[in-house]
C-alpha cells in the first residue's frame, strides 16, 4: 500500500507540480517588472505603450493574442507624444511586404495570421509623405523595446521615433 | 583466499589503473599558445573592417549586440562598449561617429575566444577546416543557431570571414570586395 502511494506520488504529483510551478521565470520576471495597467486604459490595443509587447504577446505568454511584430512609435526621440496614424512598413528576408498603422496610443501590432516574417525584417515609418527607415534590420525581436527601450544607453537606441525635435506634427493622442 | 577472489581483485586493480591512466588530465606544465587570425586584417584599415561584417550580420541589439551573449559584437549600430555611448550616435569621448577602436578590439577578442584551439588549427592550416569553427557553423546554421542562417557559404560576408581566418592577403581585391559587400545588409527588393 505504501509502495503504491509512493508510486502514485512519483508518477502523477511530480509532473503536476512542474506544470503548476515550472513556468518561464524569465518571462514572469519581465511581466512583473512592467507593473499594473495605466488607470483608465483597459487591456487592449491602446494599453501599455512603450512596453515590451512580446513579454505577454508571444509564444506561451499570458496575452490573449500573439504578435509577430509590435511596438510604439513616438513623434520625436524625447517626446512622450505618440505618433498617430503613421504607417509602419515591413519587408522580410523573403521579400514579402506588409504594412500596418499606429493607433492613437502610437501602438501597432501584427498577428502571425496576417504576416509571419522570415528574418531579417527591414522596417520604416511613413508619415506625412516622409519616411524614416531603421538603419539596421531586425533579426529576431518581435518587440521594438528589445532594442528601443527607454532610457537610451549602450544597449538601447532609445524609443522608436519618426522625426527629430522641431518637426511640426498635427494634434495627437487618444480621445 | 580462493582463486576466483584473487582474480576478481586483480581485474579490479587493472580496471582502476586503466581508468586512472585514461582519465588523466593535461599536465600542469602544458601550455596552449594560440595562433589567432590577425587583428590588423580584422581591422582592415585600407578597407572595410571584418568587424563591420560581423556587426551587420550578427551584431544587432537583438542578437549578438548584447552583453548577455558569449559572442559579443560591439559596433556603432549595436552594443556600445563605453557606458556613456549610445547606438547610432557619436562616441561621447571622441565626438566621432562610428565604431571605436576599443569596440573593434573587444569584438575581435570575443570572436577569437570562441573555440580558440580549433581556430588556431584553422589559422595554422591557412583556413582548412574553417567550416568546423563554431562561429561559421552557427552563422551558416549548420550547427544549431537560434538566429538561423546569417551566412551563406560563398556569399560576400562569409567569404570575408573565411579569407580572414585563412590569412589571405588583406590587400587582395577578393578580400576587400568581400568585406565591403558583406558589410551591407539590404532588403531583398533592393536598398530603400
Amino acid at each position: 500500500m505504501r509502495r503504491a502511494a509512493f508510486f502514485f506520488a512519483s508518477v502523477f504529483l511530480g509532473p503536476l507540480s512542474c506544470v503548476v510551478g515550472c513556468g518561464d521565470p524569465q518571462r514572469s520576471h519581465a511581466i512583473d517588472a512592467l507593473g499594473g495597467e495605466q488607470a483608465g486604459v483597459p487591456p487592449g490595443p491602446l494599453h501599455r505603450p512603450g512596453q515590451p509587447c512580446g513579454a505577454c504577446h508571444s509564444g506561451a505568454g499570458p496575452g490573449g493574442l500573439e504578435f509577430s511584430l509590435a511596438g510604439t512609435v513616438y513623434q520625436s526621440p524625447t517626446s512622450t507624444t505618440p505618433l498617430v496614424d503613421a504607417v509602419v512598413f515591413f519587408e522580410d528576408g523573403a521579400g514579402r511586404q506588409f504594412q500596418t498603422a499606429t493607433n492613437c496610443a502610437g501602438n501597432f501590432f501584427v498577428v502571425p495570421d496576417d504576416f509571419e516574417p522570415a528574418w531579417p525584417v527591414f522596417t520604416k515609418v511613413l508619415f506625412a509623405g516622409l519616411e524614416t527607415p531603421m538603419s539596421t534590420p531586425i533579426y529576431r525581436a518581435n518587440s521594438c523595446t528589445t532594442c528601443h527601450s527607454n532610457p537610451e544607453g549602450p544597449a538601447s537606441v532609445g524609443q522608436v521615433y519618426f522625426a527629430p525635435p522641431g518637426f511640426t506634427f498635427p494634434p495627437s493622442g487618444c480621445p | 583466499m580462493t582463486r576466483i577472489a584473487l582474480s576478481a581483485r586483480r581485474s579490479l586493480m587493472f580496471a582502476a589503473l586503466f581508468v586512472t591512466s585514461a582519465c588523466a588530465g593535461p599536465s600542469p606544465d602544458d601550455t596552449f599558445t594560440m595562433t589567432a587570425p590577425s587583428y590588423d586584417d580584422f581591422r582592415n584599415l585600407t578597407g572595410v573592417p571584418v568587424g563591420d561584417v560581423f556587426a551587420a550580420h550578427c551584431g544587432t541589439l537583438d542578437c549578438h549586440g548584447s552583453a548577455a551573449r558569449n559572442l559579443r559584437i560591439y559596433s556603432v549600430d549595436g552594443l556600445r562598449l563605453d557606458p556613456h555611448d549610445v547606438p547610432n550616435q557619436k562616441s561621447a569621448a571622441s565626438q566621432q561617429f562610428g565604431t571605436t577602436e576599443a569596440e573593434y578590439q573587444a569584438t575581435y577578442e570575443s570572436i577569437v575566444s570562441i573555440e580558440p584551439e580549433r581556430l588556431s588549427q584553422i589559422v595554422q592550416a591557412n583556413g582548412a577546416g574553417s567550416e568546423h569553427w563554431l562561429v561559421l557553423g552557427k552563422g551558416r546554421d549548420v550547427q544549431d543557431h537560434k538566429g538561423g542562417q546569417r551566412l551563406v557559404p560563398g556569399d560576400a560576408a562569409d567569404t570575408c570571414i573565411v579569407l580572414w581566418v585563412s590569412g589571405a592577403p588583406v590587400t587582395s581585391m577578393e578580400f576587400q570586395a568581400a568585406c565591403a559587400d558583406g558589410s551591407v545588409v539590404v532588403p531583398p527588393g533592393g536598398p530603400w
